[in-house]
């Protein structure tokens, strides 16, 4: 069985050679049939590359020790449904992964591309050739996932038991997917350089959507991991600043710049060349991300795929962005704007100035990062940088960033008066001003909680302005109030949908602010049948039960939990010891709502029947967690195209790319 | 303007769960986490004593509320740690000597960044401005 994958990784191997050369090939002579040729071999390899996936998996299911891999990440006690997540969770597989959920991805992209923009397509394809070609070598001589064992052992020795969560069969996927996919809007934008067509904004389109694309998944990849995080690791807290949470955080900062900006060419010709430089320092910092998680230099909690490659990984990076910094200096010149910005009050000013943020922050997190790395050269003494030192630095940027979230969607574009920029912020600030005068009266102190829920106001605030008058404005025309608020929404989707993303971000922020200020953590040590009580919530611990596993010993613990004398729920937090991997792992139990969650760990259970417990009580975490599909939402809504508006398209070309030119 | 009502009751139940939660905290156990927090595991890399579930983060806790018991302030209890364990149990650099760069580079970088976009801007739209003169 295995065999049958090798040969495939093999033959992908050949052929991901041959596409790579084609492709330029195809691009440069102009050859249609080379290019046809590269493109039907690169429609090949997801085939190749899943056979090989699925002989692994496959190996997983029927525990077939004689691969190493499986032995080294799999035992006879793991349920076999977890043999999709042991497939990534080594160094080899999670490369396997990679390579082959690209493969599909680029394939449908190569589909797409090489239809809206035949002369640029070859050399797309050329470029993500390459990437592949980079995998898929090595995946063959470096870290192979098929390679076997001389001898059979009996048992393996099983999965990493943190990964043993519902989360970890979406997260990894989604996290590796979203940073490999910036190789694609990448791979356009440098086809674009190559072929010399960057003056004509052809590619802006399938840019936006494909950056939009890997966006998602990296957003998508990030929530997912928080979460899992909040619900597994038992810390109580969603994000640590730990060097490879920040950086999957880089490219996702750099991309979320990107797909702004790319609106800005898009509407008015301008940013040019700058969406070119994002998109290229967002892969870089995609491939830094894989660097640091396999074998980085900077300790992390992440260190599952664990390898020596990472250095592979770091040339390889180097090598990359030499050669893309070289393309771009010799297509500088057909990069000219071709538009000019005509006012610093003007929503293009104000993407510039988010962009910049976007940057400045990625900048400082890449800084904090790394610097353990210059103290030790330089200073020769080991520094850590963790959790407070972000907070402190990139938190109130994040804030300022949110609050030209708030300021460019009510600017327009090209110019606008400050006169008309204060009347548009009158409804945002007074909303906000309310919002403080509330926190005062409530006698919440903390000056930048305050700050940042009043920033979230103005943020929301705006939004709510705009929807409002667009909905009155159509309702005056005689439609109803739902329906006309539903056709708002639909009449300009990549503006609308953009709304309900920024609304789901300012969730997110209010659960950061919120949860991050006042929440409340207590270790308390209870006997059994003993309660106690924070705020109005009352918690008694009836007993712990323990349980013997093939591969593990838990030890679950029993609480009531009351609120103002009202039972509301029974909680089963539990701590198991992994003896084959002498590793213990605490899940907390929590009770949520939208206000807050009751999180409770156990943190150590004495011989004396006494145990140790860690009480939390985080303000609003859920709506971190609710903001994740509403961002789903309204991601996948903008790029769709609504369907009268292709209705009009078809009968009124003219008008509507007028009307089309004016509404965003 | 109703749902700018609902909106607004909505904000208030929110920020009156939190200030609830808020006074529930007194001041010394305020201090006591937010030290753990600056505090590092050393054996469990990246995380902080307050995060961490090992044994012996378990225990440094411990001496933390010894300590702040003891009236030692926050900068002795981190100098009581970085004896034992060397700068790296700090979760953030101090902010003298070596880890006083750390603190720099941002704020160099921020002001670069906000004069640079003025400077773009400027130079952006007074290229449009002499444009719309030659015209």
């Amino acid at each position: 069985m295995v065999e049958i994958g090798q040969i495939s990784l093999i033959t992908s191997f050949i052929v991901v050679l041959y596409t790579s050369i084609v492709g330029f090939a195809g691009g440069g002579l102009n050859g249609r049939d080379l290019a046809q040729s590269a493109r039907w071999g690169f429609y090949s390899l997801p085939i190749l590359l899943i056979v090989t996936t699925i002989t692994l998996i496959y190996s997983f299911v029927i525990n077939d020790f004689s691969v190493k891999y499986v032995a080294e990440n799999s035992n006879l006690a793991m349920p076999s449904a977890y043999a999709w997540v042991a497939f990534y969770s080594g160094n080899e597989g999670s490369l396997l992964y990679i390579a082959a959920a690209f493969s599909i991805m680029s394939s449908v992209s190569v589909l797409i591309l090489n239809k809206k923009l035949p002369y640029t397509a070859p050399y797309a394809l050329g470029v993500m050739s390459l990437v592949l070609l980079f995998f898929i070598a090595v995946l063959l001589f470096m870290a192979n996932p098929l390679e076997k064992l001389p001898i059979v052992p009996a048992d393996g020795k099983g999965i990493n038991p943190l990964l043993i969560h519902f989360g970890m069969f979406i997260h990894p996927p989604f996290q590796m997917l979203g940073l490999i996919s910036v190789a694609i809007p990448f791979s356009v934008c440098i086809a674009t350089l190559i072929s010399g067509r960057g003056s004509r904004d052809e590619w802006v389109d399938q840019g936006r959507l494909w950056g939009m694309i890997s966006w998602l998944l990296l957003t998508i990849g990030l929530i997912l991991g928080g979460w899992w995080a909040y619900t597994i690791l038992g810390w109580g807290g969603y994000w640590a600043w730990d060097p490879v949470e920040n950086s999957a955080l880089m490219p996702w900062l750099a991309m979320t710049a990107f797909v702004h900006s790319i609106m800005v060419q898009k509407r008015r010709g301008l940013f040019r060349m700058w969406n070119m430089i994002l998109i290229i320092t967002a892969f870089t910092m995609a491939q830094l991300g894989m660097f640091i998680n396999r074998g980085g230099p900077v300790p992390s909690v992440h260190s599952f795929a664990e390898s020596t490659m990472g250095w592979v990984f770091l040339g390889v990076m180097a090598v990359t962005l030499f050669l893309s910094i070289v393309i771009f200096v010799f297509r500088f010149d057909t990069l000219k704007s071709r538009g000019v910005l005509e006012s610093p009050i003007s929503r293009e000013a104000v993407f510039l100035s988010q962009n910049a943020l976007f940057l400045l922050i990625a900048f400082v997190t890449l800084w904090g990062t790394i610097f353990p790395i210059f103290s030790e050269t330089f200073d020769e003494t080991t520094m850590t940088i963790g959790q407070p030192f972000f907070n402190k630095v990139n938190g109130p940027l994040m804030l300022l960033l949110i609050f030209l979230m708030g300021i460019g969607p009510l600017l327009p574009w090209r110019k606008a008066s400050l006169n008309s920029l204060f009347k548009m912020l009158t409804f945002p600030l007074i909303l906000s001003i309310l919002i403080v005068s509330v926190c005062l009266l409530l006698g919440l102190t903390k000056i930048w909680a305050i700050f940042g829920f009043a920033t979230c106001a103005i943020a929301l605030g705006g939004i709510i302005q705009e929807w409002f008058r667009g909905t009155k404005s159509r309702v005056k025309r005689g439609d109803k109030i739902h329906l006309s608020f539903i056709r708002l929404i639909n009449s300009n989707r990549p503006r609308y949908g953009g709304y309900i993303v920024h609304i789901s971000i300012i969730m997110l922020a209010m659960g950061i602010t919120a949860s991050s200020f006042y929440d409340v953590q207590k270790d308390v040590v209870m006997a059994v049948g003993e309660s106690q009580s924070i705020g109005d919530y009352t918690f008694k611990y009836l007993g712990v039960s323990q349980e013997v596993f093939p591969d593990r010993i838990e030890e679950t613990a029993k609480f009531e939990l009351w609120t103002n004398g009202k039972f509301v729920d029974y909680l089963y937090p539990y701590r198991a010891f992994y003896p084959e991997f002498r590793l213990s792992a605490t899940r907390g139990a929590i009770h949520s709502n939208l206000i807050r969650d009751f999180y409770l760990v156990p943190s150590d259970f004495k011989e004396d029947g006494q145990a140790l417990f860690r009480v939390l009580i985080n303000p609003m975490v859920s709506w971190m967690w609710i903001s994740g599909p509403i961002l789903i939402f309204g991601t996948i809504f903008s790029l769709t195209v609504s369907s009268s508006r292709r209705r009009k398209k078809i009968k009124l070309p003219i008008a509507n790319s007028i009307f089309e030119s004016r509404s965003l | 303007m109703r749902s700018f009502g609902i909106y607004i009751f909505l904000f208030m139940f929110l920020l009156s769960a939190c200030s609830e939660n808020f006074k529930d905290m007194n001041p010394q156990e305020l201090r006591i986490i937010s030290l753990n927090k600056e505090i590092m595991c050393p054996v469990c890399p990246g995380e902080s004593i307050d995060q961490s579930q090992n044994d012996l983060a378990i225990q440094m806790r411990f001496i933390v509320t010894k300590l702040v018991n003891e009236n030692k302030s926050d900068q002795e209890i981190k100098e009581y740690f970085v004896e034992r364990y060397g700068e790296v149990g700090l979760m953030e650099p101090s902010a003298n000597g070596f880890g006083l760069i750390a603190w720099i580079v941002p704020w160099v970088a921020f002001i670069s960044t906000v004069f640079l976009v003025i400077i773009l801007i400027r130079r952006m739209s007074s290229t449009a401005n002499s444009e719309e003169v030659e015209r």
